[in-house]
């Protein structure tokens, strides 16, 4: 299904949340949101809490109607038309699993509400697809237990299996990750990306956490104050952002100040290659940490902190007269504090904004 | 020895439960023992026939009272389907649909509480002392029990996630089916709970049924009192024990409903 949301705005008690002047930074008037979900993609929209991306997902569902602009299916403006009527599916970050229901009738619901009777399932297609739901979540075993008796990740599931079972065209995910330890969350995100691939329905998925934005999207929307700031391929984003809210909100960022020196544009790290376009104003560098390499004819930095995490070295660099630089080195390669090093920047890297 | 304080505070905690449940047990165990224990003979029928022995005493006072006994049935009858029918939705109003002063308005509906009976009843009778006086006994019971209702079913909602309403919806049941298949099934322990509360006020309750009583139409605890005060204490003693006995499986029936397993909601 095509999705779009065409100049929208919602306000919460004449307080603006997505769309209008939601940041009161004045220079965004009454400018709605405009944005487009690819059929069979998975969209994400990422954003600080406040930022209005569970707001965005609740004018899709239906659950909440805009002040202002449309709402797309295939074309169909769905302005008005209630939750129950639209073919949506949607994972609530509470899950919001029914707890007097089995996760078997959990499952079931979806298949024997009003919008699915006026289908004509039979009882014997619902049992078929419960089976078959269950069975892409590995739920088998599970159908006949409560909720409650049910750990996290497997609540999770059945709430995914839930909103999949009657097959919707738009399946919403509302933070589905948030109240997932750690070490949880990188498996389930793992087994939902590649499920969400196989599945080859309209995704939208809000998060804050940019590892799983970046493992999830097809398309990555950064939502900042009621409005999109950019958006494109995840990676792009990463590497390319269009200022220094998105280069720090998905990852790690050192933003270098750029001086003209004659010509050249010079940073703390060194001359910038003639190749790069420098835009007007004043510019920044961005340097991902992992952007940084050891090399003996570089600028000499001081090593202020050093630990190895594992999968890297984590090193904060003292530049003589300049910012602390975080840099991620090859694991069991960093100095210890104290030290003096030289340090440049990994051929290619960096990007100016 | 010293006793270690922690001790001494536990054991005065006990001490002290310990005494408040003797003092509202008391007065039941004395109305028992007063129904039971005296001597054989316990009064004078009007038409003269004495009335002798546990069992006549009991055949006794259902004779006078029976009629009132009937009158506090019907009474309860009405009011607890009344109180929830009314005070339920009025709670998912509060809690679900807040509107400006919601709040306020809740905490304000909980005032007739506190509002003395002699105050509702001559209330009551200025604005529709023209109704039939069953009706009117009916509104008062509800002034005082419709609050209990909008308490325990508010408590439930709050106890229970919002979202799993949107999901609901989000998985096609329009608001009806969602109230049927959802909500209702997850109230269910508070609804019983709320209207064996109502029971048992209304039941028990004297102040405004005493008041609008007529000679005609007395409630029970309302012909109770005129049994103490005019018959012998054995007599009002074995009356209060009628009055109770429904009240105890209530009573009961609301302890039970403490466990777990009742409060996470009804099976579909």
């Amino acid at each position: 299904m095509k999705v779009s949301l065409e100049n929208v705005s919602y306000a919460y008690s004449e307080a603006p949340v997505l769309g209008g002047d939601a940041g009161n930074t004045g220079d965004t008037g009454d400018q709605g949101i405009s944005l487009d979900l690819r059929e069979g993609e998975t969209t994400v929209v990422i954003g600080p809490s406040g930022s209005g991306k569970s707001t965005l997902l609740r004018l899709l569902a239906g659950l909440l109607h805009p002040r202002t602009g449309a709402v797309r299916f295939d074309g169909r403006d769905m302005v008005g038309v209630p939750t129950e009527k639209r073919d949506v599916g949607v994972v609530f970050q509470s899950y919001a699993l029914f707890p007097h229901l089995t996760v078997r009738q959990n499952i079931a619901f979806g298949l024997t509400t009003a919008r699915y009777r006026r289908q004509g399932h039979t009882p014997a297609e619902v049992d078929r697809r419960v089976a078959e739901t269950a069975a892409l979540l590995a739920l088998e075993a599970l159908l006949d237990r409560r909720p409650t008796e049910l750990s996290g990740g497997e609540q999770q599931r059945v709430a995914v299996a839930r909103a999949l079972a009657p097959r919707p065209a738009l399946l919403l995910f509302d933070e589905p990750l948030s109240a997932l330890d750690a070490r949880l969350r990188r498996t389930v995100r793992a087994d939902l990306s590649r499920l969400l691939a196989s599945l080859g329905t309209t995704v939208l998925y809000v998060t804050h956490d940019q590892e799983e934005a970046l493992l999830l999207a097809d398309h990555l929307v950064v939502l900042n104050r009621g409005q999109i700031v950019q958006q494109g391929p995840p990676l792009d984003l990463y590497r390319r952002p269009a200022d220094p809210f998105v280069a720090t909100f998905l990852g790690e960022a050192n933003l270098l100040p750029v001086s003209r020196q004659g010509g050249r544009f010079v940073t703390a790290l060194g001359t910038l290659p003639a190749t790069l376009h420098v835009p007007e104003g004043k510019p920044l560098l961005l340097v991902r940490p992992e952007d940084l390499v050891v090399d003996p004819g570089g600028v000499r930095a001081g090593v202020a902190e050093s630990r190895g995490l594992g999968p890297y070295d984590r090193v904060v660099l003292r530049l003589p007269g300049g910012p602390d630089l975080l840099a991620h080195l090859p694991p069991g390669t960093a100095p210890e504090a104290g030290a003096i090093l030289g340090i440049a920047l990994r051929p290619g890297a960096g990007h100016l904004l | 020895m010293r006793i270690p304080p922690r001790r001494i505070a536990r054991q005065t905690g006990i001490a002290w439960t310990a005494a408040t449940a003797l003092a509202l047990v008391a007065p039941i165990l004395i109305t028992i023992w007063g129904a039971f224990s005296h001597s054989e003979f316990y009064g004078q029928r009007s038409e003269g026939a004495p009335v002798q022995g546990t069992a006549d005493l009991f055949r006794y006072v259902l004779g006078i009272w029976g009629e009132a006994l009937l009158h506090s049935a019907a009474l309860v009858a009405a009011v607890v389907p009344l109180a929830l029918l009314l005070g339920a939705p009025a709670a998912y109003a509060f809690r679900r649909r807040p509107f400006p002063g919601a709040r306020w308005l809740e905490s304000a509906a909980l005032a007739p509480l506190a509002l003395p009976g002699i105050a509702l009843a001559v209330a009551l009778i200025e604005t529709a002392g023209g109704a039939p006086r069953f009706l009117l006994l009916v509104a008062g019971h509800l002034a005082y029990t419709v609050p209990l209702v909008l308490k325990t079913v508010g408590n439930a909602l709050s106890g229970f996630d919002p979202a799993l309403e949107s999901a609901a919806k989000a998985l096609g049941a329009p608001p009806v089916e969602t109230t049927r298949r959802i909500v209702l099934p997850l109230l269910v322990p508070s609804l019983v709970l709320a209207a064996l509360l109502v029971f048992a006020v209304s039941w028990g309750e004297f102040n405004v049924s005493f008041l609008l009583a007529t000679p005609l139409l007395q409630t029970f605890p309302a012909a109770l009192y005129s049994t103490y005060t005019t018959n012998s204490f054995p007599v009002a003693a074995a009356a209060t024990i009628v009055f109770l006995l429904p009240v105890v499986p209530a009573l009961l029936a609301i302890q039970a409903l403490g466990g777990e397993e009742f409060h996470r909601g009804l099976p579909a």
